[in-house]
């Protein structure tokens, strides 16, 4: 592991976490789902999701963390109660591949779908996003660095890289 | 949907003599495949928040298997069936069945890619055959789709599909065991929502 001394937080699938500086947020085993990193430079405040679904359900029952839109509208409001400027944050973005060959439609499309719905959604909220490693169909860990903003990816499979 | 909280000892019990049924006859093909004595771990029944299933899992274990897709014959009952080996065991398995010195595998080629779906093909129609004979429905597995790579990004579709409306999921959790041998296989089916209540349904049937 990159963690050094620094304290690593994991965020599991349908979580999302906030830390400040020098915090590294951990999301393992990153397949379909996508993990949205958010970090304001400015104040070292960073924020990791793990998600799972690209929309939420029309139900506020079923409102969960997991799904791309209300994980992301949540933790940018609580980035913002921490201090975070909207025009200051950038994000990164990993995951999202497709796993299986072939396999119900449904689930070979998620991790497009999971990819396509967090780009509109960043859109909206107009947060650049500046570096991305997406799609192809391989699982990836990602390790962000709230120090500086970098994020370490390490493919199960395909060796590692910084982005 | 189904309200976890009263999910009670009944159900987690009949549930418990499904998995243990269906790992008994998945075992028994596992040990008539290789040739070798196979030890079959207690069967779990796992009720797991999404967030936790990837610890579950082994977050960072590269595993090669299979996944396959299995339905009832009327569409009530689905799943997904989740075999696989950690690394190391899936060379050893590939040995055995290429009839080769334990060791020779170093890595899973196209043939060592066919006899792991195979192996995982086997042990999902048993899997399906025993809980078929004990539910009395028809359930039949899809082909298997290969993978290889880290454990929990290979559950994230699974999940996907199964965690759709739901904050739980459930696992049955079968450990498969080769001393001599030294590789072990995992056997967990995640059944989807809808067809996790039918199942509650006939267990309920027959027990009660």
């Amino acid at each position: 592991m990159n963690g050094g001394e620094n304290p690593v937080t994991p965020v599991g699938i349908g979580e999302y976490r906030i830390a400040y500086n020098p915090t590294i947020l951990r999301a393992m085993g990153l397949g379909s789902c996508v993990g949205v990193f958010l970090f304001d430079e400015k104040i070292k405040v960073s924020g990791l999701a793990h998600i799972l679904l690209p929309d939420s359900p029309n139900d506020p029952k079923k409102r969960s963390s997991k799904y791309a839109d209300v994980a992301l509208r949540e933790m940018i409001r609580e980035m913002e109660e921490k201090g975070c400027k909207r025009e200051n944050l950038k994000a990164k973005i990993v995951g999202g591949a497709q796993m299986f060959d072939f396999m119900d439609n449904e689930m070979l499309k998620i991790g497009e779908r999971n990819i396509r719905s967090v780009r509109s959604i960043l859109d909206d909220e107009n947060i650049p996003t500046i570096a991305e490693d997406v799609g192809e169909n391989y699982g990836r860990t990602m390790e962000a660095y709230t120090s500086d903003g970098r994020v370490h990816v390490r493919c199960g499979t395909k060796g590692e890289k910084w982005i | 949907m189904l309200d976890w909280k009263k999910l009670d000892e009944f159900y987690i019990d009949a549930f418990r003599e499904l998995g243990n049924i269906g790992a008994g006859h998945a075992g028994s093909s596992l040990s008539e495949l290789t040739g070798k004595d196979i030890k079959i771990a207690v069967p779990q029944v796992k009720i797991l928040e999404i967030g936790d299933v990837g610890e579950e899992v082994g977050e960072d274990v590269i595993v090669a298997g299979s996944v396959t897709l299995v339905k009832d014959d009327i569409g009530e009952i689905n799943g997904y069936l989740y075999t696989f080996f950690p690394e190391e065991g899936a060379l050893r398995i590939i040995d055995i069945l290429m009839g080769m010195d334990m060791g020779t595998t170093e890595e899973i080629d196209e043939m060592g890619r066919s006899a792991i779906s195979e192996v995982s093909n086997i042990l999902a129609s048993s899997f399906c055959d025993a809980c078929a004979d004990f539910l009395d429905i028809v359930l039949l597995p899809d082909p298997p789709s290969f993978c290889n790579d880290m454990s929990s990004a290979l559950i994230d579709p699974i999940l996907a599909s199964v965690a759709e409306d739901e904050e739980v999921v459930v696992a049955f959790v079968t450990r498969f065991e080769s001393e001599e041998f030294g590789f072990d296989c995992y056997l967990v089916f995640f059944p989807k929502s809808g067809g996790l209540e039918k199942l509650l349904g006939l267990l309920e049937e027959m027990y009660r």
